[in-house]
């Protein structure tokens, strides 16, 4: 009997044991696969959200073509258009008097095509950033704005660095994405901008008093993705804080890129 | 001829493989190459001997086979194994293992006349944890690849159901001295079951690492 119960306790034993072992390799293999598979996921989830951003990217370029294309059309090409007829009456002038009177017509609208072609390249390469800097620009345009007197725009900062040009043109775009949609959509009355360096660290804080926005737009919305976009090109990130009394609160953060860097 | 014998001459499988395929594998994967080649040796003459020439003893083969695994798997896990603290203790058990084989052999288990169950125990243990730090390894690395084309996790897996389910015999054959033949047959019966399984790993991991799967890694985390 005491040979019978040896004999099970070491046959048991032995099963038990390679059951046991069996078992390790059968989690290992489940546990490693979930890990792959949640690898995979990952990567995908975070391709799609290239993606998205590079459609978004795309998409604002487009815009921007077609704003450009509109301005040139309807405005420069419209005013050229008005200066070609001025030049062709003035082949018909019968008078000197009459003459005078169409070049000076013709001037006027060569001056505004000249004004107009200005406004337009501003808009692409913003003049007063390439030679003044950000702070001057943001200032520039806050300046601008609050001239209407229909919106404020205060403005703080403490930077110090130099600046990559590509990093103070996609800050001021950012800026201007934000003051837009402001603007545009918020119906916001006031608007805070703070921007500090901490840490080889570029921070901006924003914050306005309009309607806020709704949970689905922070991801889905073109000018957010523009934002992200641009955050992403230089390294960094941006959080949305939600305001007790609606409005709109950012934090938005990006690598102090210098020019010599 | 008896399933025990059948389980441990099964080993000569693979070991043709590996000799076909010599050229094949890699440097960790030669370890596993010597080993097996040994271990059909060392079978082919323990049963020769056993069936043949009764007359002789055949136990210091498997005495010599015992340590000589031992050495072949510490050093094929010193090779597999990346952290600098575990290439230590690897090199610090060699040698005290070593140490205690020539002590176990003159004082304890004579090497003539007893099986080394001293020394297979220490064997059985070192090799379960030995594949579980493989295990560990793999689950750390930021590669994940197809795990059945990994040589050394199937072996891994292999060494990890013989030895753990093998090392209950071995404890009981060392430390109970009443122990009985019949006892012995029913258990070795069940020992040559995990042999074979541990062969097929042996011929499994000989086959993936012929063919010298590139582990592709799939993520950049």
């Amino acid at each position: 009997m005491e040979d019978f119960a040896l004999e099970s306790l070491i046959i048991g034993g032995m099963s038990i044991m390679f059951i046991t072992a069996g078992g390790v390799i059968a989690f290992f293999i489940t546990y490693q696969k979930r890990l792959l598979n949640q690898q995979l996921k990952h990567r995908e989830a975070e391709k799609a959200h290239q993606l998205e951003l590079l459609n978004a990217n795309f998409q604002s370029q487009e815009r921007e073509r077609n704003r450009i294309g509109r301005d040139l059309h309807d405005e420069v090409g419209a005013l050229l258009t008005t200066a070609k007829l001025y030049f062709r009456y003035l082949d018909n002038a019968q008078s000197a008097e009459k003459f005078g009177e169409l070049k000076d017509k013709a001037m006027d609208v060569l001056e505004e095509t000249i004004a107009s072609v200005r406004r337009v390249s501003h808009d692409m390469r913003p003049v007063v950033l390439e030679r003044l800097g950000l702070v001057d620009a943001i200032v520039d345009l806050a300046d601008k704005i609050n001239d209407s007197a229909q919106v404020k725009i205060s403005f703080e900062h403490n930077l110090t660095t130099k600046l990559d040009f590509e990093v103070q043109l996609n800050w001021y775009r950012i800026v201007q994405e934000l003051i837009n949609n402001a603007l545009k959509h918020a119906n916001a009355s006031h608007i805070d901008i703070k921007f500090y360096e901490k840490d080889q660290a570029l921070i901006m804080k924003y914050e306005d008093d309009g309607v806020g926005l709704k949970d689905n737009s922070i991801k889905s919305g073109i000018g957010l993705q523009n934002i992200e976009s641009r955050l992403t090109l230089m390294k960094g990130d941006f959080e949305v804080q939600t305001k007790p009394r609606g409005g709109l609160s950012m934090n938005l953060t990006s690598s102090i890129k210098t020019q010599n860097a | 001829m008896s399933f025990s014998t059948i389980s441990s001459l099964s080993i000569v499988v693979p070991a043709i493989w590996a000799i076909l395929k010599f050229t094949s594998f890699n440097k960790g994967a030669k370890f596993l190459v010597w080993l097996v080649l040994i271990s059909s040796i060392v079978n082919i003459i323990a049963n020769y001997l056993l069936h043949f020439n009764e007359g002789h003893f055949n136990v210091h083969y498997y005495n010599f086979f015992a340590i000589t695994q031992f050495v072949i798997f510490n050093r094929l896990y010193y090779f597999l194994l990346k952290k600098d603290i575990l290439k230590k203790v690897l090199n610090l058990l060699l040698f005290l293992v070593l140490g205690f084989t020539v002590v176990n052999w003159l004082f304890l288990q004579p090497i003539m006349t007893r099986l080394s169950t001293n020394i297979i125990c220490i064997g059985n243990v070192s090799y379960v944890v030995f594949s579980l730090l493989y295990f560990s390894q793999l689950l750390k690395s930021e590669k994940y690849h197809n795990l059945m084309h990994d040589w050394a996790f199937l072996l891994s897996a292999g060494l990890l159901l013989y030895n753990s389910s093998t090392f209950v015999l071995f404890l009981m054959t060392n430390y109970l001295a009443d122990y009985n033949m019949e006892i012995y047959d029913a258990s070795s019966n069940l020992n040559a079951v995990f042999n074979l399984v541990l062969t097929g790993f042996y011929f499994t991991s000989l086959f993936v690492a012929a063919k010298r799967y590139k582990l592709v890694e799939v993520s950049g985390a």
